[in-house]
């Protein structure tokens, strides 16, 4: 199943002041899009708004044509997973009791699980490479490891979106391509990708579509070789840059 | 099936220690009199003892410490964060406080229906204002600092009543309930606390499964697929109601609440669902023991059991939380 993930007019307000404004995109299926942008941005509650943990005070989000509001919760969660930024886990569970939290809107018990949910528990375990740690303490895994845990229970619910807040932050170039590179299997298996980075070069490098956000507004929503511009990184991020096909150097601060 | 054994352990061990509470008292009572009583064929005396004095004296202890062991465990895995018990959240305080009110007035007796009713009255009051706090606020912090700020008011209301208790007899009385016990429960006072008690633990047992998403946090519980609202609403009732019904049978008795989690996390894998039943068991027949210790202790004056149960919870607290630090969510 492919999914369309679309979202018109958002506007989400915290104390009247103004933290989403008439914020609209499109994210396609078969797509790797990269949320960019400045800290304060707007960009995690942006994904909170595309997830409905935190529901926007205008505009609305749909999946296909449907409005995710008329989903029921277990509903909208078999359809989008998300990854937010926090990582630390309440209590040292197993790797693969962790994981198989991700069949949550499934509606088996983390102790007796049907066969399907088993299936797809293993197949996230393979695809992360976590089988040989599945049964270790979650306390006790590296910050590597720990993150492969959280993606392993994003894929393992089997949503056509993922949605992702950082999911690179703190994690050595190679288990950064590592992850960018199961997340790369993901869309081309027919996903739909949104991934918020901070590492300008990365997104460059890897995605099919960035969103370029600023002050709660998005300014440009394209694809990457077209907005991938010296003029739009200084309108973004206030600094110099040289641009060469895909790679971007960061060179200093506007004056 | 790990934890179904577990259970089944846990199960016996709350049996024999209830029976074990059988046999002690002022009268000597020998294994074949005492299981006669049980099938029905004993003394008119010897069933008077069993049934009317130390069964529902065990029975009340184990009800008190089930209610607060699964109370504890469910509050734990809501706020994700073992130190949480009934008395984090004020509920335990605000139920005291209600029945001592019943007390100060003289409306009712340890042994009335108004005790109790007034007890779940004062948890559930609590448990509503929590219900409000938790509707508009999405942070578990403040949901615990409110829950410090319940117990620190009816704390200080607690003092003012003691402060204008009419007469040392007055006095004595509401000190002797702030302090905890079982003792001189009757069949009739568990009958009144029970339902509450086995509804909140049924209403948390029913909502155990949301409180192993909970350990991703709330913004990845939501995204797997909890209704947030709805699981803070349950296990806040249902420990309202587990804990107002102890409080009625009981008083205040600290620490079951957490304690009997801690020990226990290691053998259900961790996982905040699956150690709810466990805890419950445990902690009935932890107070059961602690009940028959007391009687056992050679003083003048039989000691309290909620002075006992502070005694070894609040340093064991302690040690859990200093061996928290530096962990996550500290």
């Amino acid at each position: 199943m492919t999914l369309r993930l679309s979202a018109k007019n958002l506007s989400v307000n915290a104390r009247k002041e103004p933290l989403l404004s008439s914020v609209s995109l499109d994210l396609a299926p078969n797509k790797l899009t990269c949320l960019i942008g400045p800290n304060g941005a707007g960009k995690t509650t942006l994904l909170r708004a595309l997830t409905g943990f935190r529901p926007a005070d205008e505009g609305d989000v749909f999946l296909n044509e449907k409005p995710l509001s008329s989903l029921s919760i277990p509903e909208r969660a078999r359809l989008i997973s998300y990854l937010p930024q926090s990582r630390s886990l309440a209590w040292p569970l197993r790797v693969r009791d962790a994981v198989a939290l991700g069949r949550f809107a499934y509606g088996g018990q983390t102790s007796a699980m049907n066969p399907r949910d088993k299936d797809a528990i293993d197949q996230a375990l393979i695809a992360c490479e976590l089988t040989q740690l599945s049964d270790r303490r979650t306390d006790t895994l590296s910050g590597g490891e720990l993150s492969r845990v959280h993606l392993a229970r994003a894929l393992c619910s089997q949503a056509p979106i993922l949605i992702a807040d950082e999911p690179l932050a703190a994690l050595d170039p190679r288990q950064q391509l590592q992850t960018l590179g199961l997340v790369r299997n993901f869309v081309e298996t027919g996903g739909t990708a949104c991934l918020v980075l901070h590492d300008l070069a990365l997104a460059a490098r890897h995605a099919d579509q960035l969103i370029w956000m600023k002050s709660g507004q998005i300014l440009h929503h394209d694809a990457t070789e077209t907005t991938l511009t010296p003029d739009i990184i200084r309108a973004v991020f206030d600094v110099e840059s040289e641009v060469s096909d895909r790679s971007v150097i960061i060179l200093g601060p506007c004056l | 099936m790990r934890s179904f054994s577990l259970n089944t352990v846990l199960l016996v061990t709350g049996l024999v220690s209830v029976i074990l509470a059988c046999f002690l008292g002022s009268t000597d009572l020998s294994i074949g009199e005492i299981a006669k009583v049980f099938i029905g064929s004993g003394s008119h005396e010897n069933t008077l003892i069993i049934l009317e004095v130390r069964l529902p004296r065990a029975l009340a202890g184990f009800a008190t410490g089930a209610a607060l062991g699964m109370s504890g465990a469910a509050l734990q895995g809501l706020l994700r964060n073992p130190l949480a018990e009934p008395g984090i959240l004020g509920v335990s305080s605000v139920s005291v406080l209600f029945s001592t009110l019943v007390l100060y007035f003289g409306i009712g007796t340890t042994s009335s229906l108004l005790l109790p009713i007034s007890a779940i009255a004062g948890a559930l009051l609590a448990t509503a204002f929590l219900t409000l706090a938790a509707i508009f606020t999405r942070s578990v912090v403040t949901l615990i600092l409110i829950g410090v700020g319940i117990t620190s008011f009816s704390g200080a209301l607690m003092s003012l009543v003691l402060n204008f208790a009419p007469n040392p007899f007055t006095l004595a009385d509401l000190v002797n309930w702030t302090l905890g016990s079982v003792a001189n429960r009757s069949l009739t006072d568990l009958a009144y606390a029970l339902p509450f008690i086995l509804s909140g633990m049924g209403l948390l047992l029913w909502s155990a499964r949301g409180l192993s998403a909970l350990t991703l946090g709330e913004e990845a519980a939501h995204a797997v697929g909890l209704n947030l609202a709805q699981q803070r609403l349950f296990v806040i009732i249902g420990a309202g109601l587990a804990t107002g019904g102890s409080v009625a049978l009981a008083g205040a008795i600290g620490f079951v609440g957490i304690v009997t989690p801690h020990v226990l996390r290691p053998f259900v894998r961790h996982d905040p669902a699956q150690v709810l039943l466990p805890s419950a068991l445990a902690g009935g027949t932890l107070v059961v023991l602690a009940d028959i210790f007391i009687r056992l202790l050679p003083t003048y004056s039989e000691l309290k059991l909620g002075v006992v149960a502070a005694l070894i919870g609040a340093p064991a607290f302690i040690w859990i939380a200093a061996q928290r630090r530096g962990g996550p969510n500290t």
